[in-house]
């Protein structure tokens, strides 16, 4: 009887470790997937390639003394493993790949795709243990922590001997990448934030579409004639949103997020709570379907799905639109004055490079690439994002002339202002989130809620 | 003599440990060097790319004083008070069906095994659908119907309910197939003598069946419990973190997930992990205790 019952206890015993054992076992294939993700991430050499270069080695080998006249430059070779999150630039890195293998054939580029969501976890992680890519896109939000982490590789002494020229970006975002005096990279894309909207549903409501002289007072009176009482159609989409969102309105409301010294929270100015309000304005009027459908509904897919009129999205939606079925009955305006007042958040990506990658060389030669006219017109070509480099812009707007894209370009240079960072702006940005998506869902009162914001950012800020 | 015999249990020993190192040094650093590892945390502060601070206790301070954590603990009370019976009745139901000898029976078997064999986050993306507000199947059908739509994920009254019935659904069959083992491990004359005395399905079922699958019975409890008490991916998956109900549906683990990578707290989320080892211990201690009460080995 008792050895019985010892025996069961003992099995339990093993099954629970076995259970957690297969919980370690399903996170180890987790990884052993992200691992295989990344060996099926398209090997940009395609399989083609790898047996020409086999070719034309041995046929160096047979007269060695042809070798540079393959093109390119043979000296340098290696992986360089490219981490990125935008799966609609796939395609431009492909395409940069393949350009950079003609100049340098050995080394090797492979891509790393990554879910936006889980990007910075995975980068920390990497970052820590050491499994990082020797490549990767840096924001905003993240370069301070990063760059006074020691993560990253400063690039001021590559630059002075490279041909690349500072002053050929704009000068906002290149001081953006620029921590305690050390560049870290420069800016390979910019963008601007506009408003997207659905002709056709303007043209069946009768409703004149919006011009680049719009208030917001103009957006609130179209979305409100836009909107069906069936929902079926809304005239907006108000989410809880920073980028896209309350950032440009608060700066057009004339409030600010972080102070310009970076040590207190903007969020108990009323300028601030203003800025935050007029979304809250739209989503009790019910012009805009509410908070939580637009969180389990993102607003991008309920706008190309045809639900709403009008969507406030970056320059980089651009991509998505010519994707959808949409895309012949959808156009793009500058963001509306708030009190006589316009602003929009500019913002663009850098290629960092990780300080201990195996091939510094390598990993240089493809960010100094990126950087460089081909790959910036090739961005432009691809409408992936505005191009940084000074003249590729255009490029991109003459892409597209069915868009009203020139309001992007125009907007970076008449009234932009640069993304709101610190050290730890992950942090207190999920505050942020934390309290005002209540707001946003009508349960408590703005003003209360910017406060508890203020309140949580400060002790992060002061920690820092 | 005896010495040779002492020197080949040696071997025997050498050989016994040789078989088993490779997976104690799995659980070793996979399992025992992280336990480790938190509880050294839970002590610290740990900042970003893992800079350690010793501050002591303060973060079970902090941790007795947060209101969310309590909270959290409150909701993963609610998911096991939700989720272990459900799952406990239906298998054990679903487990003596299909152990008479209904038509198909093989075929049930498989279906609702399936769950058990998929990966949690696939069943978490596709029920998220489903469950979706505005184009969800489930409030397709209650428009149909003429009722109004639910947000389920999305009201903090549903939520909680809606991703319990998920984690039901994904773990009934598995533990059923346990329990099916178990009830085919009675032996059969039992059952031919209550019959021999009259004794119906239900009868049978209430006074042999019960009775002699309480072992499996208790271990499926335990493992249930347990795995309830660790409820992550479902919730991950399925509860966006700026959705208006994740205070109401964060379990202990998904509250230690967000402070570890979203706050940047590890050491707090680290002292979380072992208060929430300490509630699963006590519990599971307190089960073995009980089980002299109710489970039958014969």
């Amino acid at each position: 009887m008792k050895k019985k019952q010892l025996l069961a206890l003992g099995l339990a015993a093993i099954m629970v470790m076995g259970s957690l054992v297969g919980c370690g076992n399903s996170g180890g294939t987790s990884e052993k997937e992200s691992g295989s993700a990344d060996t099926e991430t398209e090997d940009i050499t395609t399989d083609a390639d790898p047996d020409e270069n086999q070719d034309t080695s041995v046929d160096e080998e047979a007269d060695s003394s042809d070798n540079e006249t393959a093109g390119g430059d043979n000296s340098i070779s290696g992986e360089v493993r490219h981490a990125f999150w935008d799966a609609a630039q796939q395609s431009y890195l492909e395409k940069c790949a393949e350009e950079f293998n003609k100049l340098y054939p050995n080394i090797k580029i492979t891509l790393e795709p990554n879910v936006w969501d889980e990007y910075w976890t995975k980068l920390e992680a990497g970052a820590t243990g050491g499994s990082i890519a020797d490549v990767f896109w840096m924001n905003g939000p993240n370069i301070t922590k990063y760059a006074q982490g020691d993560i990253l590789m400063p690039i001021d002494d590559l630059l002075e001997s490279s041909d690349l020229d500072k002053s050929n970006y704009p000068e906002g975002l290149v001081n953006l990448y620029n921590i305690d005096g050390k560049q870290y990279a420069l800016p390979k894309d910019f963008d601007t934030i506009g408003v997207w909207y659905n002709k056709q549903i303007f043209d069946d409501a009768g409703v004149p579409y919006p011009t680049d002289d719009w208030t917001w007072e103009d957006m609130a009176d179209m979305a409100k004639q836009l909107t069906k009482d069936d929902g079926s159609v809304y005239g907006i989409g108000a989410p809880y949103d920073t980028q896209v969102g309350i950032y440009n309105t608060i700066y057009a409301s004339g409030g600010e997020i972080i102070s310009a010294d970076k040590k207190s929270s903007g969020y108990d100015q009323p300028e601030t709570q203003a800025g935050v309000e007029c979304w809250v304005d739209l989503q009790k009027a019910g012009v805009s379907p509410s908070a939580s459908s637009l969180v389990e509904t993102a607003a991008n897919v309920q706008f190309l799905s045809g639900r709403l009129a009008m969507y406030w999205g970056g320059s980089w939606f651009l991509a998505q639109v010519l994707d959808s079925d949409l895309k012949d009955q959808i156009d793009v305006v500058e963001l509306p004055s708030i009190n006589g007042k316009k602003a929009t958040v500019i913002h663009g990506l850098g290629n960092c490079i990780y300080k201990d990658t195996k091939n510094p060389e390598a990993a240089w030669k493809w960010v100094e690439f990126l950087a460089g006219e081909t790959a910036n017109e090739l961005s432009a070509e691809t409408g992936a994002a505005i191009p940084a480099l000074k003249g590729t812009a255009e490029g991109w707007v003459n892409k597209n002339t069915n868009y009203n894209l020139q309001s992007f370009i125009k907007s970076s240079e008449e009234y932009s202002y640069a993304y709101p960072a610190s050290a730890n702006t992950a942090e207190w940005e999920q505050y942020q989130a934390d309290n005002l998506k209540k707001a946003f869902n009508l349960e408590v009162d703005v003003k209360e809620a910017c406060e508890a914001v203020a309140e949580q950012m400060n002790e992060v800020l002061a920690n820092e | 003599m005896n010495r040779g015999k002492k020197k080949s249990h040696a071997k025997e020993y050498a050989w016994g440990y040789a078989m088993i190192a490779p997976l104690v040094l799995g659980l070793g650093v996979f399992y025992f060097y992280p336990v480790f590892k938190v509880f050294f945390d839970s002590f610290h502060d740990v900042g970003a790319f893992n800079k350690r601070k010793w501050v002591g206790l303060a973060n079970y301070q902090k941790m007795f004083q947060d209101p969310v954590m309590w909270q959290s603990l409150g909701n993963t009370v609610k998911y096991v008070l939700i989720i272990v019976p459900a799952v406990l009745i239906i298998s054990l139901v679903l487990a003596s069906l299909l152990n008479t000898g209904i038509k198909g029976r093989s075929f049930f078997r498989v279906v609702y095994f399936i769950p058990a064999v998929t990966m949690g986050a696939a069943i978490a993306m596709i029920w998220r659908w489903m469950y979706n507000g505005d184009y969800g199947i489930l409030n397709y059908i209650l428009n149909l119907l003429g009722l109004e739509s639910v947000q389920f994920l999305s009201n903090t009254k549903t939520a909680l309910v809606s991703i319990s019935m998920v984690s039901v659904w994904s773990t009934t069959g598995y533990n059923m197939i346990i329990l099916l083992a178990g009830i085919q491990g009675i032996s059969k004359s039992y059952y031919e003598a209550a019959s021999i005395d009259g004794a119906n399905g239900i009868n049978q079922f209430r006074h042999i069946t019960l009775p002699l699958v309480t072992p499996t019975l208790f271990f499926v409890m335990i493992t249930t419990l347990i795995g309830t008490f660790q409820t992550f991916d479902t919730i991950y998956m399925m509860i966006n973190k700026n959705s208006i109900a994740m205070e109401s549906t964060q379990s202990m683990v998904v509250y230690f997930y967000r402070n570890a990578f979203e706050y940047s707290k590890k050491g707090y989320a680290s002292a979380l992990a072992v208060f929430l080892f300490v509630i699963i211990m006590v519990i599971t201690v307190f089960q073995m205790k009980m089980q002299n009460k109710w489970v039958n080995y014969e």
